[in-house]
């Protein structure tokens, strides 16, 4: 429940899908490979200056480029907050300052990547690039961090705090964090070259993915917006039943021929199954599409949900994979965004504006 | 938006001891918790003291009641959430829409060193499983299943003004009726990876720190837990549990100068505290005590004191910083001098610098130097200020 | 001594990831930090660090590096003194 009316103004994000370009719309998403979906980069330099970027790892220069996608099209040259989610937080600085301390003794040890590691420096960096003085936050709550941060971002604007905030959830996968989930039997095992199974391969294990995805979320309907932002609710410790008696009554008041329900299938048939114990049970008339088969898994993958649902909305595309039945052709007017992993579930709702 | 946001539980576990008791208790004895190090496993142990919680892992599973080899901030958020519900039962929360918001900037990172300092040295050794602990939503949600709740968790990371965040978020979501009780707070242990990673960064003290001295030298580190229990005043009657105090104010702001510095004239630290008075409808003069966020560092007492100058001068209100006693402990260090304004009030006390000479250059603020009881403390102003440019300030009331 | 100041130019560059500039752009005399090259606290750290793995000196306080970090003149003496000592 919002009770302000908020809208997406902007959107923007870096992906293993080239969704920084807007060509995508019309070109669509490609078919991965392997079990490891790394982004496709624009090129940094273009967007960030040479003496900025010297310090940035990878996955700060994404959420550098994904927020000032967002901040275009809202036309905002500075947001007036930020909040920004992270399951795991700066990898690459934390394994490169971790490997060194363990290698070195802790001699010789460059200040940078501790500096860099901590979970609060996108949000952060982002604040001291853009010169905001305003509420910061930083969110790092495993699966539903992004959503933790649509919450935090909702009360400032219900709170009448701000007009508008940029709000995002980023996340890499990098050599070590992908060999470590690989050994802890995480990761769908493929033949290498092998296409992606489309997530219906019955197995265990899933995708690793990456990516950053930006949004300026305000008070007023503007020329560039995508949708309404109508709700955005987390739950722990529920079991399936539970989850699905709260999801059927958001879903009760949507007609199943206008919506669509992108699903946070990550390929993995033990955590699907539950998953569609839970849809099948709250939601059995509605079309799903599983966004994990263009981005993969990782923790703030449903920042990229709501980039594809903004754009379902806004541009009437249908996204799609080999493997699922079509989506409806008709107008839809509603996206539902429901995942459920570990103790945790989410659900996110726009509706078209 | 309903209802005036109350206190009604504390939990603490740091360097100065395992519950609240025996904090005050070090205060009352003026006993840094300071020491050399001797729990965890670093080079740096002669080198740098900390504000250790003086109890192995092993014991502190023992205390708990929890498996061993867990993490240990699973340990400490655990111990320090438990004594902050001792006055209710999770029965009686039954029926209300509960969370718990922690704060965390090191996670399992103790569990990653142990299977790294193995693995790198020979890749067919160490356990793989360790590096479940790393990531720092792990310590919530295992602590938030134990406690048997149920409905809304999250955990936050703005470094050192982490759990003040954690904090400010849970009176938010009560304000907004969006929940009826909130544990909100946080926890750190310390790591070889912070300790190391503060000395890269040249601020660690090799000797007790001197917050707020001229002749300052930097932080020690420190670790800990502290969550307060927090409901709207309603919620409280209802459930006939006494109000210790407000959360009257509160404001997240940025410095927006440097990564890891603070503008000279703190302007971040400026906003933070003049929208938490704002907020209260409170004037400078009206402040009891200021419990500092007086790392030691020349950098932040020069920045914080010179914001404090800005709103305070001529008259200051009572002042200090506890991290002389507890060490900095960095993602806890909100929730922990969190309790210890809610306990001032509780208690009518205000708590001491533990050593202190001379002034920071160009500035006036002399904290205590000896605990002052009996005092009729109405308003604390808590600061938590972090590198990336993250300042909370929290203002307490009392009830 | 200038081989030692044009190796510094080259480690600067490396160590401090300036993408931007080329050891060549580095005068002997040009101010390292603020007006000059423009680093800041972070990288006088860096240049700490560089010190230790590169010619084995340990600065143990920061308050040395004002003075020791002001141009490649001051930081190639500095080596030179340090050498002295050793």
């Amino acid at each position: 429940m919002i009770r302000t009316p908020i809208f997406i103004q902007g959107a923007g994000s870096i992906s293993p899908q080239k969704t920084w370009d807007k060509k995508i719309l019309e070109e669509g998403f490609v078919a991965q490979q392997g079990n490891r979906w790394p982004c496709i980069e624009p090129p940094y330099s273009d967007w960030i200056d040479a003496r900025a970027i010297r310090r940035m790892s990878r996955v700060l220069q994404r959420c550098n480029v994904a927020a000032q996608l967002a901040m275009n099209e809202a036309t905002i040259d500075c947001p007036e907050a930020i909040v920004v989610g992270t399951a795991m937080g700066c990898l690459e600085d934390t394994w490169s300052f971790l490997s060194k301390m363990v290698q070195n003794g802790g001699e010789r040890l460059s200040p940078t990547s501790f500096i860099h590691s901590t979970h609060n420096t996108m949000a952060s960096h982002l604040a001291l690039h853009f010169k905001c003085f305003g509420h910061n936050c930083t969110f790092v709550h495993r699966t539903i961090s992004f959503e933790n941060s649509l919450t935090d971002a909702i009360l400032l604007l219900e709170e009448g705090a701000v007009s508008q905030v940029l709000v995002g959830g980023a996340d890499e996968v990098t050599d070590i964090s992908f060999d470590l989930l690989n050994q802890l039997g995480q990761i769908k095992q493929l033949e290498s070259g092998e296409n992606s199974p489309g997530f219906t391969d019955g197995q265990p294990g899933w995708i690793a993915g990456e990516g950053a995805s930006f949004f300026v979320l305000g008070n007023r309907q503007t020329a560039s917006s995508y949708a309404r932002l109508v709700d955005v609710q987390t739950g722990a410790g529920y079991d399936p039943e539970e989850i699905a008696s709260r999801i059927e009554e958001q879903m009760a008041s949507l007609d199943p021929g206008k919506t669509l329900l992108l699903a946070g299938h990550n390929g993995n048939v033990g955590e699907d199954s539950i998953t569609d114990q839970i849809l099948s049970q709250s939601a059995p008339a509605f079309p799903v599409f599983r966004y994990k088969s263009l981005c993969g898994e990782y923790g703030t993958a449903s920042g990229f949900a709501l980039w594809l649902a903004s754009h379902v909305l806004k541009q009437q595309i249908r996204p799609s994979t080999s493997g699922f039945e079509p989506l409806p052709s008709g107008e839809l007017d509603h996206v539902v965004i429901f995942q459920q992993s570990g103790p945790h579930h989410a659900f996110i709702r726009l509706d078209r504006c | 938006m309903s209802g005036e946001v109350v206190i009604t539980g504390t939990g603490i576990i740091s360097a100065l001891g395992l519950n609240g008791p025996e904090t005050l208790d070090a205060f009352t004895q003026h006993k840094t918790g300071i020491q050399p190090v001797r729990h965890l496993h670093t080079r740096h142990r002669d080198d740098f003291p900390c504000g250790e919680v003086k109890a192995s892992n092993a014991e502190l599973a023992q205390l708990t009641n929890l498996p061993e080899h867990l993490s240990r901030s699973i340990y400490l958020s655990y111990h320090a959430s438990r004594e902050a519900l001792s006055s209710l039962s999770i029965g009686e929360l039954a029926g209300l829409r509960v969370g718990f918001i922690s704060a965390s900037t090191v996670g399992g990172m103790d569990r990653t060193e142990t299977y790294f300092q193995k693995a790198l040295v020979d890749p067919a050794t160490g356990d793989v499983r360790d590096t479940r602990h790393h990531d720092c939503g792990k310590p919530t949600d295992y602590v938030f299943h134990k406690l048997g709740l149920k409905g809304f968790v999250s955990t936050i990371s703005t470094a050192c003004s982490s759990s003040a965040n954690a904090i400010m978020l849970a009176a938010r979501l009560l304000r907004t009726d969006r929940l009826d009780v909130v544990i909100a707070g946080g926890v750190d242990a310390l790591t070889q990876f912070t300790l190391n990673g503060f000395n890269t960064l040249m601020i660690v003290d090799r000797q007790q720190c001197e917050p707020l001295d001229r002749h300052r030298r930097g932080l020690n580190l420190g670790e800990g837990a502290a969550y307060v229990v927090m409901m709207r005043k309603e919620t409280a009657i209802q459930l006939e549990q006494p109000a210790i105090c407000l959360l009257s104010g509160y404001a997240n702001t940025n410095d927006t100068f440097h990564q890891t510095a603070l503008s000279d004239q703190g302007n971040g630290p400026f906003a933070a505290m003049t929208s938490a008075l704002n907020m209260a409808g409170l004037q400078p003069g009206e402040i009891s005590y200021i419990n500092m966020h007086g790392t030691g560092t020349q950098n932040n007492d020069m920045a914080e004191g010179n914001a404090i100058r800005r709103i305070f001068h001529p008259v200051y209100p009572s002042l200090s910083s506890t991290k002389s006693f507890t060490g900095h402990t960095l993602a806890a260090s909100g929730g922990i001098e969190g309790v210890l304004s809610v306990l001032a009030i509780h208690h009518g006390v205000i708590y001491p610098n533990y050593t202190f000479h001379e002034p920071v250059e160009g500035l006036d603020i002399r904290p205590e130097t000896r605990i002052k009881t009996d005092q009729e403390v109405r308003h604390v102003l808590s600061n938590s200020f972090g590198f990336g440019g993250n300042c909370t300030s929290l203002l307490f009331s009392e009830a | 001594m200038s081989e030692l100041k044009e190796k510094l130019k080259q480690q600067i560059v490396d160590q401090l990831n300036l993408k931007d500039i080329k050891p060549e752009d580095i005068g002997d005399d040009t101010p390292l930090f603020v007006e000059g090259l423009g680093l800041d606290s972070i990288d006088a750290l860096e240049m700490i660090v560089l010190l230790q793995q590169q010619y084995g000196i340990k600065m143990v306080s920061s308050e040395e590096g004002p003075k020791v970090f002001r141009s490649v003149n001051t930081m190639a003496a500095f080596i030179e003194s340090q050498k002295g000592q050793n």
